[in-house]
Parts: C-alpha cells; structure tokens; sequence
C-alpha cells in the first residue's frame, strides 16, 4: 500500500456560527422568553388574586405573621394598633386582622405584608410629627391591603422565585437572593398601586379628621431626605413625591376636601429608640 | 449587584482571552500539521508497503490537557437549555484532539519513525468539575499508537 501524504480538511469539526454571536442571541431569547412567561404569569396573579378567599389569605399570611410578631407589644405599637382598628372599621376589608410592627430600624418606610401586618420603621415615625401626617401614612398601606396589592406582591415575588428556580436550579445565588428578597418581605408595588394608595390614604385622612392636612407635609419630607435625582424614579416602583403631591392635590381639588389644624402627636412616639445603620437607608412607603 | 459584576467581568475575560488563546493555538496547529504531513498516522494494523521490512518498532504517544473558557462555559450552559449544536465544546474537543495527535507525530518522528500504525484516540474529563452532572472543565485527549521504523 502506497501512502501519499495529503492535507486533509481540518475545519469540518469547528463550529460554523461565531460563538459571540450564538451567545447574544441564546441570552437575548431566553431572556425574552422568561419577560414573556413573567408578564403572562403576572397577568394570570392580577386575575387571581381578587378572587382569592380571607382563610388563604390568612394561611398566606401566617408565615409572615411569625416573622414580625415577637409577643412583646411596646405602647407605641399598642397606640398606633388604636388608630388603625378605628381607620380600618372604615375599610372595604374588615376580614383582615390588622397588626402593626414597629421595627426598630432608622429606614423611613413602612410596609403592607400579607397577614393583615403593617409594618412601620422607627426611622419613619421620628420624621412625623402630627397625628395627620400618622395617620395617612396608615391610611396608605390600609390602602394596599384594600387593593390587595400585597398578595400580588407576594404572587409576583413567587412567580420570579418559581422561574429561577427553574432555570438557575434551587441553589443558586439568583435563586437565593430573590427567596431573601420574598421572605424579608421587602413588597415593592408599581407606580400605579402607589398612587392609588395615596388616594386611599387620603380619604381615610378626611374621613378621620374632616380635612387632608399632613398628607402634604409628610410627602415633602420624604421628598426632602431622599436626595436620588428625579430620573432615578423611571425605573423605582414609587413615583416622584412631586408627582405624588401633584396628584394628591388633583384628587382633592375633584373630591372639594379642605385643610385644617393638624392634631400634635403623641410625645411617645419620639422616645423610640434605634440603632445607627451603616448601609443605606431605605426610604418610601 | 456585585455578583452581576463580577459574573460580567468573568465573562468578558473569559472572552478575551479564550478567544486569543484559541486563535493562537489553531494557527500553530495548522502550521505543525503542515510540516507532519509527510509523517503518516493510520488506524488500521497492516499499513505497510509490500516488501517494506521493519527495523524496530516503539509504541508512542501524544496527550494534551485542554479547559473551556468561563464565556464557553456559560455559553454552553445556555445551550443546554435550548439544545443543540454546542459549538464551545466542539472547538475544545477539536483544539486536543489535533494536539495531541501532532505531539504523538512529534514523538515518532524524534525516534526517526516512517509511519504510525494502529493509532487510537481517547478523551476523558479530568479536573475538579469532571464527572459532575452538567459540568466540563477540562478534556484530557490522548493518542498513540504503534511507531515503526522500515529497513533503509
């Protein structure tokens, strides 16, 4: 046998498509495949959770329920639970047992978990300084629970943990942080929710007092301490607080509700004490 | 936040320098397979010329430790999900198997071989992540075969 030495094709075993390209749209169409599955997931939530009974709500809401509650109930927390039983005789759901937690942190937010827990941080209730300004705060997250926008909080946060879970296994970082993210109940609603729950908040205001003073005041607090430019607020999950003022005093020109003197509040809600964060504080409610 | 940056600096990295690295590696194995040519590697047992007589006989081999990138990896990854042709492991199968081939060439033709009779090729995963599921790291391709010098 004669060998006749010859080259012979070597490139039939290398991929024909460049590799950069391959990657930028396999990321891109999973990417999009995973936006498309989250909208349609989130759709199917909205439509679900108007029909969602008190006692799942309630079994929902256990768990969190456990995490706030540590059996001490401080005067602070007992003086605000009054406001809000007499606020909350006046809302569409008087299924929920309503709970607030004070949590002992200089963030100034407060938050509507599921389980009838509204959660108010020290650092919030140091910047008040009426009982209006107090109770429209309460008024805003008796709000979300009226929308029940805290169960589709809970929905989404579950849709996102389900889809990473999936793709990324249980037991990953992406996974993880999202399951902190749920059980932290750190519950961010759209734009849209916000606003509604600052109407909500208002006239629970004007039904408590007779007008809508303090609403005002406390926003352009909370304008005043977060120091993040405006176009940030294109990607947050609350409005601007101009905007929020603005449409505020929208709703009260239509609904004719007036201002008046603002009741002081409680001298007791200024001896909470909390410790110094290192971090970044969290601001909005 | 900071994962996602480091994930996206490994990335680019990994990029870079992979693709340097294999640009580089498949200029030269052209250039070696070239200049091996004239040295030829069969598989089968009886190659022989007629009438060629054997004057010694070594058994030689060629083996080459090869490691996908952290951007093959992940892309490989995705491919997974969808299936498919996965063209980042294609490139590293193919970069060690012509290695290691050229190096047993290289071996032969240092002991004055004419030609390399029933050549055989095997891969293996080695390296911390071998053998796990849904996991590459490193190939191990080994070639040898039988090197025989004819009678002059």
């Amino acid at each position: 046998m004669k060998f006749t030495p010859k080259e012979a094709d070597s490139e039939v075993n290398l991929p024909k498509l460049s590799l950069l390209g391959e990657f930028f749209i396999l990321s891109g169409g999973i990417f999009a495949f995973i936006l498309i599955v989250y909208l349609i997931l989130g759709i199917a939530v909205d439509l679900t959770v108007p029909h969602l009974p008190p006692s799942v709500e309630k079994a929902l809401g256990a768990h969190y329920s456990a995490m706030f509650d540590d059996g001490v109930r401080t005067k602070q927390e007992i003086k605000l639970q009054k406001i809000v039983d007499k606020l909350s005789a006046n809302t569409q759901r008087p299924d929920i047992k309503y709970m607030v937690h004070i949590v002992k942190s200089p963030d100034v937010n407060a938050l509507a978990v599921p389980g009838g827990n509204i959660v108010v941080f020290a650092g919030l209730l140091n910047q008040v300084d009426t009982e209006n300004e107090l109770v429209f705060v309460l008024g805003h997250e008796l709000g979300h629970f009226a929308h029940r926008d805290h169960l589709r909080g809970m929905g989404r946060g579950l849709v996102l943990f389900a889809l990473s879970a999936v793709l990324f296994g249980a037991d990953n970082d992406a996974t993880n942080a999202i399951a902190n993210g749920m059980s932290t109940a750190r519950f961010k609603f759209s734009r849209d929710q916000e606003k509604k729950a600052d109407a909500f908040g208002l006239e629970m205001l004007n039904k408590f007092y007779g007008h809508v003073s303090g609403a005002d005041s406390i926003m352009k607090k909370f304008g005043k301490l977060d120091k993040m430019p405006k176009y940030v607020y294109f990607f947050a999950t609350h409005p601007h607080y101009t905007d929020r003022i603005k449409s505020m005093e929208e709703i009260a020109r239509k609904s004719k509700f007036i201002k008046g003197k603002q009741k002081k509040l409680d001298p007791v809600f200024k001896e909470l004490k909390y410790g110094e964060k290192k971090d970044k504080i969290h601001f909005g409610f | 936040m900071y994962d996602t940056i480091i994930f996206l600096a490994f990335l680019f990295v990994g990029f870079m320098a992979g693709t340097i690295a294999e640009q580089s590696h498949f200029k030269s194995l052209k250039k070696r397979e070239k200049k091996m040519v004239s040295l030829p590697a069969v598989t089968i047992k009886n190659a022989l010329e007629q009438g060629a007589e054997v004057d010694k006989v070594y058994l030689v081999s060629g083996s080459c430790v090869v490691s996908l990138d952290y951007f093959k990896r992940v892309l490989a990854g995705l491919k997974n999900i969808v299936g498919g042709r996965i063209g980042a492991y294609e490139t590293l199968v193919d970069r060690g198997r012509r290695e290691a081939i050229l190096r047993m060439k290289e071996a032969a033709k240092k002991a004055g071989s004419d030609i390399i009779v029933n050549m055989r090729l095997e891969t293996s995963a080695i390296g911390q992540s071998a053998n796990q599921k849904n996991s590459l790291g490193s190939i191990e391709v080994i070639a040898y075969g039988t090197a025989i010098v004819l009678k002059k």
